[in-house]
């Protein structure tokens, strides 16, 4: 219940910092309306020249698109992997991203991404798993010594394809053997998920972003985590790109 | 149709280089509801399994919790029943027709009308062996959909289930109910779905998570509100828009329906992307001018 308590009170505490961002940036451009005479006049030139500044800096455009490569690990610590009763914990799931990021202000920016996730059993398992992954981050941008820094509010859609060429495979029953039948069909799994991450960029075109996934969000009993580990390549240019 | 019978045993002996679930039947049957009671008989005594029959039903409870209800990309949960007296063949008869034969022909005076049925069971046709825990069959299906099946303890004397403590004892509760589902054995010692008990049983593995993942999909409901509900299943199902009321079982289409309704999806969320930045910059240049 915490946990789902904080995911919507963060949730909000986005939109709120959201708007209010845009409003302070309205309201100090309408105190210069306050003053009269020359000094109204010369409010007024610095009204127009900060409304341009305004116009200029903090109309949306697009302002990066990135590649990322990375690690994907399912469920964590809820998937049994031994028979002695041992938990999942990181996983090398390899994770293909595509993604852009348009700035909607001075502080917040909207990165939609699309992932692959190549599921590792794939090698050697009988049955295929495809996961795609299709994010909509928010991001609450911070301007450090080391880099701008992204705090990231990630709401996002995981599918989940399973598919089996049929078949059969013997295996042990009881004391004898038995045939058991493989999947014939395919079937995907649409899943919502919320989630925080982080993403730092230590240099202009190279970032790490780690994501933290909830499941299951809705019910806090059984409430799922996944976490996604990327280092992404930018293309930055916005001189050249659609603004 | 083909369906297997299955049985859990009290040993360890092997392993295979081979990850997959399976499935118990040739036809990738399920369950056509979300919901799937399951139910203990009443005129069960259990004398030999060592626990009464509400201990069982506390079992039986852990299991679902514990098991089947976790898995985040599964739409099925299950639900624990109540005690239910379904006539005393259910304690002593046969699983299947003429003897344990593969494939099994179900023996009709067991058939379980709807959900999933527990008894407590002595027949030695059904438990040569002590050391079997239990069996399990799916002895009522109709097309894909399995409307009900069956779970039999070994209730003989001497059976290896009264010297299992409570941990064990749900574990087997869960294996089979796995059967019941529709899910053969997995071949790793990791899952749920391995033939025997293994040291200590803590959670589902990953065959058994894809195995429930493929026979019932999680369909979150706001997929339908953002314009993404697959045709494919109003042509199957003209009755039904949506996805809200769809049976898991009419939600494994064939190949071709799963490629275009993927392709579908897939276009409609990419448009919903774009469409964003386009809709918030409209909002604020609209903003701006005013």
């Amino acid at each position: 219940m915490p946990i789902t308590f904080f995911l919507k009170s963060l949730c909000v505490l986005f939109l709120m910092v959201l708007v209010t961002d845009g409003q302070s940036k309205t309201k100090k451009t309408w105190a210069y309306d306050e003053h009269s005479g020359e000094a109204e006049e010369r409010d007024n030139d610095l009204d127009q020249k900060h409304k341009s500044t305004y116009e200029k800096e903090f109309v949306p455009y697009m302002h990066n698109i990135g590649l990322g490569i990375g690690t994907h690990s399912p469920f964590l610590g809820r998937v049994q992997v031994d028979d002695s009763g041992t938990q999942n914990g990181l996983e090398l799931n390899p994770a293909f991203t595509l993604s852009s990021m348009f700035h909607l202000s001075e502080h917040f920016a909207f990165t939609p991404s699309v992932s692959y996730i190549y599921s590792r059993n794939n090698a050697v398992d009988l049955t295929k798993k495809k996961e795609f992954n299709f994010k909509a981050d928010l991001s609450l941008i911070l301007t450090t010594g080391i880099g701008p820094f992204h705090f990231l509010f990630s709401p996002g859609l995981y599918l989940t394809r399973i598919s089996g060429d049929g078949g059969e495979t013997t295996l042990k029953n009881g004391n004898a053997t038995e045939s058991f039948y493989l999947p014939k069909e395919s079937s995907t799994a649409y899943n919502f998920s919320t989630g925080i991450g982080s993403q730092w960029y230590p240099f202009q075109n190279w970032s790490f972003k780690s994501t933290l996934d909830f499941f299951n969000y809705l019910e806090p009993d059984n409430l799922r985590y996944s976490l996604t580990l990327t280092l992404n390549w930018h293309y930055v240019d916005p001189s050249k790109m659609w603004r | 149709m083909n369906y297997s019978w299955t049985v859990l045993v009290l040993t360890v002996t092997v392993s295979f280089n081979l990850w997959s679930f399976t499935l118990n039947n040739n036809v990738d049957a399920a369950f056509d509801s979300e919901e799937v009671s399951i139910n203990l008989s009443s005129s069960s005594t259990c004398i030999n399994t060592g626990k009464s029959t509400s201990q069982i039903l506390g079992y039986l409870e852990k299991a679902i919790d514990e098991f089947w209800n976790t898995v985040p990309t599964s739409n099925l949960r299950l639900k624990k029943g109540t005690l239910v007296s379904k006539g005393s063949d259910f304690e002593s008869d046969p699983l299947c027709q003429g003897g344990i034969n593969s494939p099994c022909t179900p023996n009709g005076g067991l058939t379980v009308s709807d959900g999933i049925f527990i008894a407590c069971n002595d027949n030695i046709v059904n438990f040569a062996s002590t050391s079997i825990a239990a069996a399990t069959l799916t002895n009522n299906i109709e097309g894909t959909a399995i409307k009900g099946a069956l779970i039999l303890l070994n209730d003989r004397t001497g059976s290896q289930l009264a010297s299992l403590d409570d941990g064990a004892f749900i574990s087997v509760i869960a294996h089979e109910i796995g059967h019941a589902i529709g899910l053969g054995h997995s071949p790793e010692k990791e899952n749920l779905m391995y033939y025997s008990t293994v040291t200590k049983r803590e959670s589902l593995g990953w065959d058994d998570i894809e195995g429930t993942t493929y026979l019932y999909p999680k369909r979150d409901k706001l997929f339908g509100l953002i314009g993404c509900a697959p045709s494919g299943f109003a042509e199957r199902d003209p009755e039904i828009t949506g996805e809200a009321v769809i049976s898991p079982s009419h939600l494994r289409v064939t190949k071709e329906m799963e490629k275009n309704e993927t392709i579908s999806a897939l276009f409609s969320l990419l448009l919903g992307l774009l469409a964003m930045p386009f809709i918030i910059i409209t909002l604020q240049k609209i903003k701006s001018r005013k």
